[in-house]
């Protein structure tokens, strides 16, 4: 079974706490909350105005952003587990919980991101490994667009064969 | 002085500003030169300047502060106080504390939001998580996850009384209705069919009983006279056998008076030699008129032997009538059971045929107001649960 392969340290914090992050449509931060900045490492200023891909980390898939982002832009609620990077190279593993703001028209305004300790049992034995594989396929293809897309379409049927939509397969774990 | 916000230190320069008076005053007893008194007076004031410009910004960021909250008190949740108003001190702390407020508060809200959304479209897994939340939005989300598991149990419920009404009224369309009033009708028909043949054939049956039972009848009549035929012969036989007797009396006699008669011939001599050929042939008369009573008698015997066995017989066959009288009638009181049976089903029938007719209407009912008042009940399950976009 494929594994992820971590250089640096993992970063823990508290099931007490939540990170929080606001940003606007194009997915520049326009909020990052104290506990965002005590894990992250980065200080407020450092991340206000700057795109959220600043603490993505190399091992998460980019067909899981994919899914997210699609989601999210139709309106809907997202769950995700995501693997963050600090700003010393190490990491961090949040489940995300990401939602549309809403204006006063009942628009878009800008999205928002609650990130709670995961389930270190579910990352270990459910996502990282599938996470790998994900990976192994996008780094298959030479072309970035075509990596996408076949790990994408396989994140897809690996979900269509359980006979569940995407949330309530992430709920099943 | 960094670390401190714009009103603590607005506090220590206004404490200054009080030493300073306060050197002001001594300095005027112990006789200083105006120099320093007027030098102590404008740091004095300066120290009060910077005091008040302090204080003004203070007064700046908390109004920013009250700006905030009312924007909040308003429902504006999205909005976060999201630029620091200091570089740290008490002023940023509180920032910090608003925010940290709102983001739970805004965590609890969303989490609400799409929980409760997706009970309302049927789908029960999305539960509120309440990791990261504390007390009394624990204890609320706590209940509405408790509502979740009721609203999922209600609506398995509400699901298999769905499939009961949709059995009875039949789903897509009302062709199962119509198929299975059809073959219970049909059902009926064909019992009342066969209770009218076999009513029929009870009647063919009765009919031959009765005449069994008119044939036997005349059976019992003819024996009964054959028994009396045999009583007559008997009697008759009986008055022969007298009349042999008296005959056979005769013979003996005739023979007598032919013995008598040879003897008288006897004692004429050659007068009565005629006489004696005569008496002679009247005693071999009486000889014989004896041997034929003797054969007469003997052929009597016979008969009595034939009537007191015909008599016999008719007995046994008298017998037999009633045995066969007896099966007849325990037959035609089978077929009269079998009769009133039949009726009994007949009318059973009847009421079946009307009971289904009245579930029939009810379903009919059933039918209507659930098409009336659930329309999407009757549809395929996949239609019945709209997704909400937003």
């Amino acid at each position: 079974m494929a594994q992820l392969f971590f250089q640096n340290n993992e970063i823990l914090f508290s099931s007490e706490q939540i990170i929080v992050s606001k940003t606007d449509l194009t997915g520049n931060m326009t909020y990052v909350n104290q506990t965002f900045c005590d894990v992250s490492g980065y200080h407020e200023v450092d991340l206000l105005g700057k795109p959220h891909s600043l603490i993505r980390h190399p091992n998460m898939p980019r067909c899981v952003f994919k899914l997210i982002w699609e989601k999210v832009q139709s309106g809907r609620e997202v769950f995700g587990y995501v693997v963050n990077r600090t700003i010393n190279d190490d990491y961090y593993w949040v489940f995300a919980h990401v939602t549309p703001s809403f204006d006063s028209n009942h628009q878009i305004c800008g999205y928002h991101s609650n990130r709670r300790v995961p389930n270190k049992g579910v990352i270990s034995s459910i996502i990282a490994p599938f996470y790998a594989e994900l990976l192994q396929i996008e780094a298959k293809e030479k072309n970035r667009k075509d990596g996408l897309n076949n790990s994408y379409n396989y994140l897809s049927e690996t979900i269509a064969q359980k006979e569940m939509d995407y949330d309530e397969f992430i709920f099943s774990f | 002085m960094m670390n401190l916000s714009s009103l603590s230190k607005a506090r220590l320069t206004l404490a200054l500003a009080l030493i300073t008076t306060v050197l002001n005053v001594v300095f005027q007893f112990m006789g200083f030169s105006t120099a320093w008194l007027i030098f102590l007076a404008s740091v004095t004031i300066s120290l009060n300047i910077i005091g008040h410009i302090l204080i003004g910004i203070a007064d700046k960021n908390l109004n920013k502060i009250r700006v905030f909250c009312n924007k909040l008190s308003q429902g504006n949740l999205e909005q976060r106080l999201d630029t620091p108003l200091e570089k740290t001190g008490s002023i940023e702390d509180v920032r910090l504390a608003i925010n940290h407020f709102v983001d739970l508060t805004d965590a609890f809200l969303r989490e609400a939001k799409y929980s409760t959304d997706s009970i309302c479209r049927n789908h029960f897994y999305r539960k509120i998580i309440t990791t990261g939340l504390h007390g009394a939005f624990v204890q609320t989300s706590e209940i509405i996850n408790k509502a979740n598991d009721l609203s999922r149990e209600k609506n398995e419920a509400i699901n298999q009384l769905t499939f009961v009404i949709k059995q009875i009224v039949g789903s897509e369309a009302n062709h199962s209705q119509d198929a299975s009033s059809a073959a219970a009708a049909q059902g009926v028909e064909s019992i009342a069919a066969a209770i009218e043949e076999s009513s029929v054939s009870i009647e063919e049956i009765n009919r031959q009983v009765t005449e069994a039972t008119n044939s036997t009848r005349d059976a019992e009549k003819k024996v009964g006279q054959m028994g009396d035929a045999a009583v007559t012969l008997e009697e008759t036989t009986g008055k022969i056998a007298e009349i042999i007797t008296l005959i056979r009396g005769i013979a003996e006699q005739t023979n007598l008076l032919a013995l008598n008669a040879t003897i008288e011939a006897a004692r004429a001599g050659d007068a009565g030699k005629g006489f004696s050929v005569v008496a002679s042939e009247v005693k071999k008369l009486a000889a014989q008129t004896s041997e034929a009573t003797q054969s007469i008698v003997d052929l009597m015997q016979n008969i009595d032997g034939a009537v007191e066995s015909t008599t016999s017989d008719v007995g046994g066959l008298k017998d037999v009538i009633f045995r066969i009288n007896d099966t007849t009638n325990t037959i035609a009181d089978a077929i009269e059971q079998q009769g009133q049976a039949s009726k009994e089903i007949a009318r059973s029938i009847t009421m079946v045929n009307e009971g289904l007719r009245s579930i029939g209407q009810r379903v009919e009912n059933i039918t209507e107001v659930t098409k009336k008042r659930y329309p999407d009940l009757l549809q395929p399950p996949h239609l019945a649960i709209k997704e909400s976009a937003e």
